[in-house]
């Protein structure tokens, strides 16, 4: 079974792509056809769905009771690389923004059980804001979460006034967040 | 016993048809295409069944970094070593078939070194793709 397993392999990587000079070659550049369904950010103005979830230190946090604040909803996963890039940025911008009315909620779509290696990574990465165990329920209000990360940003009055689908830059975070926090003061 | 035969008559199958002229311009041309689709830096959640997450991330990656031999760095993305045996090479290439499910923003090569040389797995991509592998990196860039 495990030599069928090896010769299969083989058989992958020399259809596609074998040279007589370079040796057995492998390479992987295609995107999968999901990819090119990925939908757009969007700056759409709707309602945020509220939701309820257990937040890392115990707590159950509601989105609306957080009305009035300008709110971030960051979904994300310990295994995401580009969520762990986004992540010191957004406990910077936490510090720099929390006083001015902003509200980071980092909603983890981990596999259930996995509420520990949260707990270790939120430590490890120092996370300033409140962390919440996710599930697809409430994923499925914000359209589902197949690709991470993904944030929202919400208003004051609750709406959704703008949403962004995989790694963003800094800045771009830094205008949104100021943007939120000066609309509807 | 004779599943191994199939699978190699069509392994020197494929390789006859990867010689052809035509194939690498059509090879190129799937790239074009695939560069036209970009995606967002993205990791797909529903790639990978939490089993196989599982696996991918607990499992295969602490194997395959400990098998790792060197590492060498290149403008777009790094380049790893490793032993070119069979086991390792099956790990390896299971690896990097969820990896690209899961993290589709890598391209990813597997190559076999002539002469008895080490099997090198290549991760490269567009601008950034080399900054997210310095994230996770220390495991995986030490030499």
């Amino acid at each position: 079974m495990k030599a069928a397993l090896i010769a299969a392999s083989l058989v992958v990587a020399v259809h596609f792509g074998y040279s007589p000079h370079d040796g057995a070659h492998l390479s992987i550049r295609g995107r999968t056809e999901a990819l090119k369904q990925i939908p757009a950010a969007s700056s759409e103005k709707k309602p945020a769905p509220d939701f309820v979830l257990k937040s890392l230190d115990g707590p159950m946090l509601r989105l609306s009771d957080f009305r009035g604040k300008a709110v971030l909803v960051n979904f994300w996963a310990t295994w995401c690389t580009p969520c762990k890039v986004e992540m010191p940025w957004l406990v910077e911008l936490y510090r720099q923004y929390h006083a001015a009315g902003l509200e980071i909620l980092g909603v983890s779509l981990d596999d259930a059980g996995e509420e520990a290696r949260i707990a270790e990574f939120v430590k490890k990465h120092k996370v300033n804001y409140p962390i919440l165990i996710g599930n697809d329920a409430v994923a499925g209000f914000y359209g589902g979460v197949r690709y991470l990360p993904q944030t929202f940003f919400i208003d004051r009055q609750g709406n959704i006034v703008r949403s962004s689908l995989g790694f963003r830059s800094k800045e771009d975070f830094d205008g949104s967040i100021k943007q939120l926090l000066s609309e509807n003061h | 016993m004779k599943n191994i035969v199939i699978t190699i008559v069509l392994a020197f199958g494929s390789m006859i048809i990867s010689l052809l002229p035509g194939r690498a311009l059509a090879q190129a041309s799937k790239t074009d295409a695939a560069a036209q689709h970009e995606s967002p830096f993205v990791c797909d959640r529903l790639a990978l069944t939490p089993d196989i997450r599982k696996r991918h991330f607990d499992d295969l990656e602490p194997k395959i970094r400990a098998l790792k031999t060197g590492v060498r760095e290149l403008p777009d993305g790094y380049e790893f070593s490793f032993p070119a045996d069979q086991t390792t090479f099956a790990l390896v290439a299971e690896w990097v078939i969820q990896e690209r499910l899961c993290c589709p923003f890598f391209d990813i090569d597997l190559r076999l070194e002539r002469e008895g040389g080490p099997l090198w797995m290549r991760l490269t991509g567009r601008p950034g793709t080399k900054d997210f592998m310095k994230v996770d990196g220390k495991a995986w860039l030490k030499q």
